[in-house]
C-alpha cells in the first residue's frame, strides 16, 4: 500500500493511501463459437505504408499505392516496438532524437502555447507533505465538481488512527470537504503517479461511533457547462 | 436531445439528455507532439525484422482456437449465456433517490448536461448505457436548483474503518488503468 504525507494542525503523518475496490464487481465475459472459445488476434489490414493524404488522383486512377494486398491477413504475433516517423517522406524509417512537445489549445480550438513536453513525478509522499487547504461546505464541492478517481485514507499504527479519526472527526462535525495541494506551500495538484495527471484532491471525511472514512476525491473539472 | 426514461416509485420520469461535457470543452487541451527539426511525426510501430507500420495498418479480428477469422457466435457469464441489454434510450431504468454522500466513491467517467423536467432537487441512482451492452453502467442523476446532470462512471466501496483494519480489502482493488493527458487548467 502507498503512504501519503499528510499535515494536518501542526502534526505530519504518513498515511496509508489506498486504491479502493469496486462495488460491482466488472463482468467477466468470454465469447465463443461452435468451434470454442474466441479470442483477439492483432492482423495486418492489407493498407499500404504511404500516407493516404499524399496521393494525387492521378495516383489511385493508374494503380493502388493505397494498398499492400501481399501483407493483408499477416498475423502479429511479435513483439511491437513504438516508432516515431515522417509521415510526409515517400519512403518513412524510423528516427530518433525527436522533441515532445505540448501544444496548449484553447475551447475554441485556437493555439494559445506551446511548451517542452512537462512529465511530472507523483508528490503525494515526499518531502513536503500534502496539506490540508480551502475548506468547502459538503454538498457545494460534491456538487460542484466530478471526480474522476478516489483514494482512501488507512491507519498504519495507533497514533495515525488518532491523527486521522482526528481528521474525520473534524470534517464530519463541521460538514466540510477540505482541498489538498501538495509541494512546499501546499498549493499544488496532486500527481499520484509518475509521469502522471495533475489532480485537484478533495477530502470527504465521516465517522461512525470509533470508526472514520476518509476519502480522497480527485477532479480535473468542475460541473457546469461551457461557456457559450 | 434524446429523451430517456426512469421508472421512479412505479411512475415513468422522462428527461432530456444534452450534450456530453468534458474538460476539454471548458478549459481546453493539450495535445503532446513530437517533432523533429520542426516537422511533426506519426507514431507507427516496428517488427522486430525492422518492418514500420502505420497503426492504420493493423486491424483486430475474431479468431477460434485454432486462429481462423469466425464471427461470434455467443456471449457467455460464468459459462452462461449472456444477453445484451437494450439502450437507456429504448427501455426504462428504474431510479432512486439517495443521499448527497452517494457522490463520495463515485467515480465519473461521463457527464451529459440534462433537462429534468419535473424531477425534483436531489440526487437519485440509476443505471445508464448509451449503446446496448452486457452490463448497464452505474449513473447518478443530480437535479440542482437550475441545472442537471447525469454522472455515468462507478461506484467504489469506500469503508469505514477501525482499530481492526482489514488492509486485504483494499489490496483487493485494482488500478483503473490510463491517465487523461495532462492538462494545467484553471479551475480553481
Amino acid at each position: 500500500m502507498n503512504l501519503l504525507h499528510l499535515d494536518h494542525a501542526g502534526k505530519t503523518a504518513r498515511v496509508g493511501f489506498a486504491l479502493v475496490p469496486d462495488e460491482r464487481p466488472k463482468l467477466k465475459i468470454t465469447q465463443k463459437t461452435a468451434a470454442g472459445t474466441v479470442s483477439r488476434q492483432r492482423v495486418l489490414n492489407g493498407l499500404a505504408l504511404v500516407d493516404p493524404f499524399s496521393l494525387k488522383p492521378d495516383d489511385v486512377l493508374n494503380g493502388d499505392p493505397e494498398l499492400a494486398a501481399a501483407l493483408a491477413g499477416r498475423r502479429l504475433d511479435v513483439e511491437l516496438t513504438t516508432a516515431w516517423f515522417d509521415p510526409s517522406v515517400r519512403e518513412p524509417k524510423p528516427i530518433g532524437e525527436f522533441k515532445e512537445v505540448d501544444v496548449v489549445f484553447a475551447p475554441d480550438g485556437s493555439e494559445k502555447e506551446r511548451r517542452p513536453h512537462i512529465v511530472r513525478a507523483s508528490n503525494f509522499n515526499a518531502l513536503h507533505p500534502v496539506k490540508i487547504g480551502r475548506r468547502f461546505p459538503l454538498a457545494d464541492a460534491l456538487t460542484g465538481f466530478v471526480f474522476r478517481a478516489c483514494y482512501q485514507l488507512v491507519h498504519e499504527d495507533g497514533l495515525t488512527m488518532e491523527f486521522l479519526f482526528a481528521l474525520a472527526k473534524e470534517l464530519h462535525d463541521k460538514q466540510e470537504v477540505a482541498f489538498l495541494g501538495a509541494g512546499p506551500k501546499g498549493n499544488q495538484p496532486l500527481v499520484v503517479r509518475e509521469k502522471g495527471s495533475p489532480w485537484r484532491a478533495f477530502l470527504f471525511g465521516e465517522v461512525r461511533g470509533e470508526e472514520y472514512r476518509l476519502v480522497v476525491m480527485l477532479s480535473d473539472q468542475e460541473l457546469k457547462q461551457p461557456a457559450p | 436531445m434524446k429523451e430517456v426514461k426512469f421508472s421512479l416509485d412505479n411512475s415513468t420520469v422522462s428527461l432530456m439528455l444534452g450534450d456530453k461535457v468534458t474538460k476539454d470543452a471548458l478549459y481546453g487541451e493539450v495535445r503532446r507532439v513530437v517533432e523533429k527539426d520542426g516537422r511533426a511525426l506519426e507514431r507507427g510501430v516496428l517488427l522486430p525484422d525492422g518492418t514500420l507500420l502505420r497503426r492504420s495498418q493493423m486491424s483486430s479480428v475474431a479468431v477460434d482456437s485454432e486462429g481462423s477469422p469466425v464471427e461470434v457466435l455467443q456471449s457467455l457469464l460464468d459459462d452462461q449465456p449472456v444477453e445484451m441489454q437494450p439502450s437507456s434510450f429504448e427501455k426504462e431504468a428504474p431510479i432512486k433517490s439517495v443521499p448527497l454522500t452517494r457522490l463520495v466513491g463515485f467515480n465519473t467517467t461521463d457527464v451529459y448536461a440534462l433537462d429534468a423536467g419535473g424531477l425534483a432537487q436531489g440526487l437519485y441512482e440509476t443505471t445508464f448505457n448509451y449503446r446496448k451492452s452486457h452490463q448497464p453502467r452505474e449513473a447518478l442523476v443530480l437535479v440542482k436548483a437550475t441545472e442537471a446532470w447525469l454522472l455515468v462512471g462507478q461506484f467504489k466501496r469506500t469503508t469505514f474503518v477501525g482499530k481492526t483494519l482489514a488492509y486485504e480489502f483494499f489490496d483487493s482493488a485494482d488500478d483503473d488503468g490510463d491517465e487523461a493527458d495532462p492538462l494545467d487548467f484553471s479551475m480553481m
